[in-house]
């Protein structure tokens, strides 16, 4: 501090740098002062010499002391070396923090080190407590360290509370994920019975039934298949957060075009793709998932004699912004939304057989990639799903 | 495999069980079908000398007690019952059962469709191939 103020340039008394305070001050004052700012700070601070031997401290460290049951004489500390506080700390065995305080210290003193800092636990009786302390070397021609302790109890606290919600969160997801996985495989086994029996009952009974009954047992044969592709897509929506796959780099170009010859889409509609697609770094399933959701969607819903759908992606800043344009019924803004939800159809089932998780899974693994997913539509002229992937993840 | 020996089915859904059973006769396949409930029961069947050696077991993976997997990785110990071939039927298309099952080294994995006709196909594809296969002596 003010200690390397030389006399020099206490000469200056009355000139233009006399109105700085401690220019004109005796050593004593300066002392005061000096002790003045250490008393202001909310740490507590002891000064070593080169042995370790406290020399002074602050009125945090001495109030510290007193509210930990020290007498006033060991509260003030002076004339206690610092490095045999540490040797004695829970013995035996030795304190392990202790021991790495002690071992900084000296690192410190004896210029090992140019500093050093400790986050260690110091627990009240009735309170969790933590602390940093930080060691900086004592400037001068005698040497010694600067020793500060100071609470970070409330961090501590803070950390340890984040850390057991994302372990929360994480062990629930995961109990979530594994659930979805073993309901849709425990739904399948009593499904695949009723489809069998129906079955044999057409198979068995046929004569029996009439055309009415063999109706409603074709009609039972339809909705087993209808469950079975729900239960086959809400396996493929919790499948999606698992990321098993390795990520590579994934051509789009020759996987969309396989996704087209894929969905085979009928001679009145057209699947063009306008322009080059990017690669990008992403599981391949994924990539394929998102766009034969969103192009099977295109097709299906297309009411027009000539259809057209239309991929394209652009470079947007950062991103790549993909769009899937078609020219169908258009949808609703009330219904934008909506559609991105889980088992949300705008269609009556019977008319169109969809699961309604197809959107939502769109979402949910644009979402994971770090992009967004919107729509946007005109009634009448056509609908167009527009996402983003980061260019570089 | 010939049309005189047994086949090993290890389900323990009754329903499961008559669908395969149904499916062999509407297939014509002559061969005895036994069944297991569980991988326990299986292993005490299978360690009977008074049984007949099974040509082909036909497994489930999801059953009680002692389940698929655990089952083949014990019969796969077995000196005696190792060479008997293991065709696993299941529900599960699940990497991690994929997996497993061809670790213990099981002569096939079939994906029981929902659809009975779909399923009288697959019964149907199993069959030709065993009978066509010549089996261990």
């Amino acid at each position: 501090m003010t200690q390397s103020a030389h006399p020099k340039i206490t000469s200056f008394r009355g000139g233009a740098r006399a109105a700085a305070p401690g220019l004109d001050m005796t050593t004593d004052e300066r002392e005061i002062q000096a002790r003045s700012v250490l008393d202001s700070l909310h740490k507590h601070i002891a000064l070593l010499d080169s042995a370790g031997n406290i020399v002074s401290v602050n009125r945090d460290w001495r109030e510290f002391g007193l509210s930990n049951g020290a007498t006033p004489e060991q509260a003030d500390s002076v004339g206690i070396n610092y490095l045999d506080v540490c040797e004695s700390i829970g013995q035996p065995p030795k304190d392990v923090y202790a021991a790495a305080a002690q071992d900084g210290i000296k690192a410190v003193l004896t210029g090992a080190q140019p500093t050093f800092e400790l986050e260690y636990p110091c627990h009240g009786p009735g309170e969790q407590r933590w602390f940093l302390m930080r060691v900086s070397p004592l400037v001068g021609p005698h040497g010694g360290a600067v020793v500060t302790h100071e609470t970070i109890t409330k961090r501590w606290q803070l950390e340890q509370q984040r850390a057991s919600l994302i372990a929360e969160l994480l062990a629930a997801n995961r109990e979530l994920s594994d659930f979805a996985y073993v309901v849709s495989h425990d739904l399948k086994a009593p499904l695949r019975g009723i489809s069998s029996l129906a079955s044999w009952l057409i198979t068995d009974f046929s004569d029996k039934l009439g055309e009415e009954g063999r109706g409603h047992l074709m009609l039972i044969a339809s909705r087993v298949k209808r469950l079975s592709s729900l239960i086959d897509a809400i396996l493929a929506y919790s499948r999606a957060g698992r990321g098993r796959e390795e990520r590579a780099s994934v051509a789009l170009g020759p996987l969309v075009r396989n996704v087209i010859d894929l969905l085979a889409p009928p001679p009145h509609i057209s699947v063009q793709v306008v322009g080059e697609l990017p690669a990008l770094m992403i599981e391949a399933v994924k990539a394929q998932q998102v766009f034969q959701n969103l192009l099977s969607n295109a097709i299906d819903f297309i009411d027009k004699p000539a259809g057209q759908v239309v991929v394209a992606c652009v470079r947007d800043g950062a991103d790549w912004h993909f769009t899937v344009a078609d020219n169908g019924p258009g949808i609703e803004p009330r219904h934008f939304e909506r559609i991105f939800h889980l088992f949300q159809t705008l269609a009556s089932r019977d008319d169109l057989e969809r699961t309604g998780v197809g959107l939502a899974l769109v979402k949910k693994i644009v979402e994971l990639e770090g992009g967004q997913v919107w729509v946007e539509s005109v009634m009448g002229a056509g609908t167009t799903f527009h996402f983003t992937i980061p260019a570089v993840a | 495999m010939t049309p005189q020996q047994h086949i090993l089915l290890v389900e323990d859904d009754d329903l499961d069980a008559m669908t395969v059973r149904r499916t062999l006769k509407e297939l014509g396949a002559p061969n005895p079908l036994d069944r297991a409930v569980d991988g326990e029961r299986a292993l005490i069947f299978l360690r009977d000398p008074a049984n007949p050696r099974p040509g082909l077991i036909l497994l489930d993976l999801n059953m009680p007690r002692m389940n698929g997997i655990e089952f083949v990785a014990e019969i796969k110990k077995d000196p005696e019952l190792r060479i008997i071939p293991v065709v696993v039927l299941t529900t599960s298309s699940e990497e991690g059962d994929r997996l497993a099952a061809f670790n213990n080294s099981v002569a096939g994995y079939m994906v029981k469709p929902v659809d009975y006709p779909q399923f009288v196909g697959i019964m149907s594809l199993i069959r030709d191939y065993w009978m066509t296969s010549v089996t261990p002596p």
